[in-house]
């Protein structure tokens, strides 16, 4: 079994590369490129004097050298290879300058940090160096010396420039090893991997919870439909669940928000956001609990109707499948009862195929929120991913895609294991040697 | 393709011939057989005549909802321009000297004209009747600028049939192309091109084709050709492993002993016997392109703005939340094209497996 699982991991590490490789040229070699973004509307330069147009042109090659994109796509994507594993980064005297800062800044207090974030740049810089002064005298001698100070870089939040970008996993004097670095978003030049942190988790609740509703609901459901098959409630179960199967998510998004958020028909939910504009910190955990309850329920609504509609038709097939089994017909004559029949006997049996399913609902719900995320306007990655692929922000749409196939690959790996776990017979050594 | 390079593998057996049982039965042909076996399931069969007859709105949109007269006197002349715009479109013939100077026939000063029964052409803006509610003129409503929603519901017939079977005619292409040099020739080939399949299979196509949607032009060409490309893997698995499974048969070996090229009998000798299975994930296909249009449209990236498909029209509603004719017209047809493909899919699949009938 750890054999297996050691091995199927290994192979996900080529068809990972070969996911980016493939997402990394379509964007690469779709025309247009994200220069045009930066230098917003001037870019077209139609009907400008020929020695502007030059300028603008000048321009948008000094930012393509910048960002690397003026290199072959293949070098780009081994660029973005390498400082995905390991980067080695020289360190000079400015980044040394601004890593002292970095430690200096994390001595302080949480209130003496929020207190310097309230002042001018003159003044922080002023204020930081008489703070950190006696506690490290020869650090803050080091810092005022070199040219850090000369360039705007410093903040007192946190030299965010010089962290979060990516795992670093050890400094020499002179270098410094950085792993897992996605790179930093051309939109804002944060680190992309923060970024993605920020919103996974809400985009992870929303599925999650979508999940759990999907399989509380639709195997139970699935299980009785079987057990009534061909009666008036099945069929007409069968076939509701039938539509909804049918239902584009998108559709059904807008159903809910523009009948149930909409003072003309039903204020029942809030349109957008993932909690009240006037919630605070003052507010009681349950309080802040049932707001942010009360917004995700249509989200989580949305997500959910599909998966739940998949399980309990798939349920009620593999049950069917199974209650004609010769099995079945021994465990009645043997005299057991019909719920012991069913709920022991057929119902383990049926779940073997519906393990499976749920391989593919993972993928399945990565995509669908991003139209949950932009019809509710939720902050998670469905909307990032949007956002990103309309800004052409091509580090953050490589993470975003990198780590959205390895979820649907861990995904599939999740199943196959379950499915050795809840079918004994299953073995993979025979099939893989 | 020079010799045989399958020629080893006509010895090893491949159990179950999937057409064996059926064709011997009392001497009915496949097809005939399959026909019957589709026509005593009564949703699909429906289902099948309400998309032919979609198939035919399609065709005479311009016909029942359009600002182009079936007949027109201008000028003491007599035109039949609705039935005319046809030839325009195909490049037959041209509108006429004195028709050309306006797109909408209603602003000619015309002595007689009748007009089709949904006077409005699909992009036809009137800034004084902007978001109608249904009812009065405008049956369905309007949108923004004011556009009939009935006649771009009707009209985006045309849009959502043309991109469903354009896109899974590209996947067909493709998925039988290779999964028929994967499956009978076999060894190296089916071995990359089998690690091909696994791979396109691990990516999450919607992400997928947003990323490209969103980064090519928007235009409908682009649309089909990505959509196209995302969804043949399916079908390319099922055909090597049809192939895998005709290409062991004797009369396989027949023909190459008749001297038959590799091409010729993979198009003409297994082809025939390995397609129709096909035809069960081209069904969904469809579906799946209509859907996969239609929520790009919705989220803005897919075709051109001047282009009025049912996703495009459900977006209208993204901007007004009180337009609410704007959701349930589109996504409803959209909703109900989608269903009837799946029924379409889930009929001929009990026709063409056995195995499965009487399961779903």
């Amino acid at each position: 079994m750890l054999g297996y699982i050691l091995q199927r991991s290994l192979l996900m590490v080529p068809t990972l590369v070969g996911i980016t490789v493939i997402s990394f040229f379509i964007m690469h070699l779709a025309p247009g490129d994200p220069v045009d973004l930066f230098l917003g509307g001037v870019a077209e330069g139609e009907g400008l004097a020929s020695d502007r147009q030059q300028d603008i042109e000048k321009t948008r090659n000094e930012l393509r050298r910048q960002l690397g994109l003026d290199r072959p796509v293949h070098v780009q994507y081994f660029n973005w290879v390498t400082a995905l594993f390991l980067k080695v980064e020289s360190i000079n005297t400015f980044d040394r300058s601004a890593l002292l800062a970095d430690g200096l800044l994390e001595r302080l207090e949480a209130s003496e940090r929020e207190a310097l974030t309230a002042l001018d740049r003159a003044d922080q810089k002023e204020r930081f160096l008489a703070l950190v002064r006696d506690d490290a005298p020869r650090e803050t001698g080091e810092l005022e010396q070199s040219s850090f100070w000369e360039g705007r870089t410093f903040s007192a939040a946190g030299n965010y420039r010089y962290r979060g970008a990516g795992i670093e996993l050890f400094k020499l004097s002179d270098y410094r090893f950085v792993t897992l670095d996605f790179g930093r978003s051309f939109k804002d030049n944060q680190p992309v991997i923060g970024r993605i942190m920020e919103r996974l988790p809400v985009t992870l609740e929303i599925n999650i919870i979508a999940i759990i509703i999907a399989y509380l609901v639709g195997l139970p459901l699935g299980v009785w439909l079987a057990v009534k098959q061909n009666t008036l409630t099945d069929r007409m179960l069968t076939t509701g669940t039938f539509v909804l199967w049918s239902m584009p998510s998108f559709w059904v998004g807008m159903l809910l928000i523009i009948f149930l958020c909409n003072r003309e028909f039903f204020y029942w939910f809030p349109a957008s956001g993932i909690q009240s504009l006037e919630a605070s910190s003052d507010w009681s955990t349950w309080r802040i609990l049932t707001d942010h309850m009360y917004h995700m329920f249509l989200p989580v609504l949305t997500s959910a109707y599909i998966s739940f509609a998949t399980i309990s038709r798939f349920m009620r097939t593999s049950m069917l499948e199974n209650l004609r089994q010769d099995y079945v017909r021994t465990a009645r004559a043997k005299g057991l009862t019909e719920k012991v029949v069913i709920l022991r006997h057929v119902y383990r049996n049926s779940l073997i195929p519906i393990v499976t399913t749920s391989a593919g609902l993972l993928p399945a719900l990565i995509a669908g929120s991003v139209f949950v995320e932009t019809i509710f306007t939720i902050p998670g990655m469905g909307l990032l991913a949007f956002e990103s692929v309309l800004t052409r922000d091509y580090p953050m749409v490589m993470s975003i895609f990198t780590i959205g196939s390895l979820l649907s690959l861990l995904g599939i790996l999740v199943a196959d294991i379950l499915l050795k776990v809840v079918d004994p017979r299953i073995t993979f050594d025979q099939l893989h040697g | 393709m020079g010799s045989n390079p399958a020629a080893e593998n006509v010895e090893s057996t491949v159990n179950g011939t999937p057409f064996e049982a059926v064709t011997n039965e009392g001497g009915e042909s496949f097809w005939r057989l399959t026909r019957k076996e589709f026509r005593k399931n009564r949703p699909a069969l429906y289902s099948l005549y309400v998309l032919v007859a979609m198939a035919a709105l399609a065709l005479t949109a311009d016909l029942i909802a359009g600002n182009k007269p079936y007949y027109m006197v201008y000028e003491g002349e007599t035109y039949f321009p609705a039935f005319r715009q046809y030839a325009v479109y195909t490049g037959l013939m041209d509108w006429p000297e004195e028709l050309r100077t306006r797109r909408n026939f209603k602003r000619y000063d015309a002595s007689a004209a009748v007009f089709p029964p949904i006077p409005y052409a699909p992009d036809e803006i009137q800034l004084e009747a902007r978001y109608e509610r249904p009812g009065g003129d405008h049956l369905f409503g309007t949108d923004r600028l004011g556009r009939d929603v009935l006649s771009g519901l009707i009209h985006g017939t045309r849009y959502s049939l043309t991109i469903g079977l354009v896109s899974v005619g590209i996947s067909l292409l493709i998925g039988v192309g290779l999964g028929a040099l994967a499956g009978y020739l076999g060894g190296w080939t089916d071995l990359i091109l089998s690690r091909v399949f696994e791979l396109w299979a691990a990516i999450p196509p919607f992400f997928l084709i947003i990323t490209a949607a969103a980064f090519f032009p928007p235009s409908l060409f682009w649309i089909m050709i990505i959509i196209g490309f995302t969804g043949w893997v399916g079908i390319a698995r099922l055909t090597r492993s049809q192939f895998l499974q005709v290409r062991a048969f004797d009369y396989i070996a027949a023909a190459r002993a008749l001297g038959c090229s590799n091409l010729r009998i993979m198009a003409v000798h297994i082809l025939p016997n390995a397609i129709a299975p096909v035809l069960i994930p081209a069904a969904f296909g469809v579906a799946g392109a209509i859907l996969a249009e239609s929520g790009l449209s919705f989220l803005g990236i897919g075709v051109p703005a001047e282009v009025i498909t049912w996703g495009s029209l459900l977006a209208g509603a993204r901007s007004n939340i009180a337009a609410w004719w704007l959701v349930i017209v589109p996504g409803f047809a959209i909703f109900i094209t989608v269903t009837l493909y799946n029924l379409l899919g889930d009929g001929l699949r009990d026709a063409l497996d056995p195995r499965q009938r009487g399961t779903a």
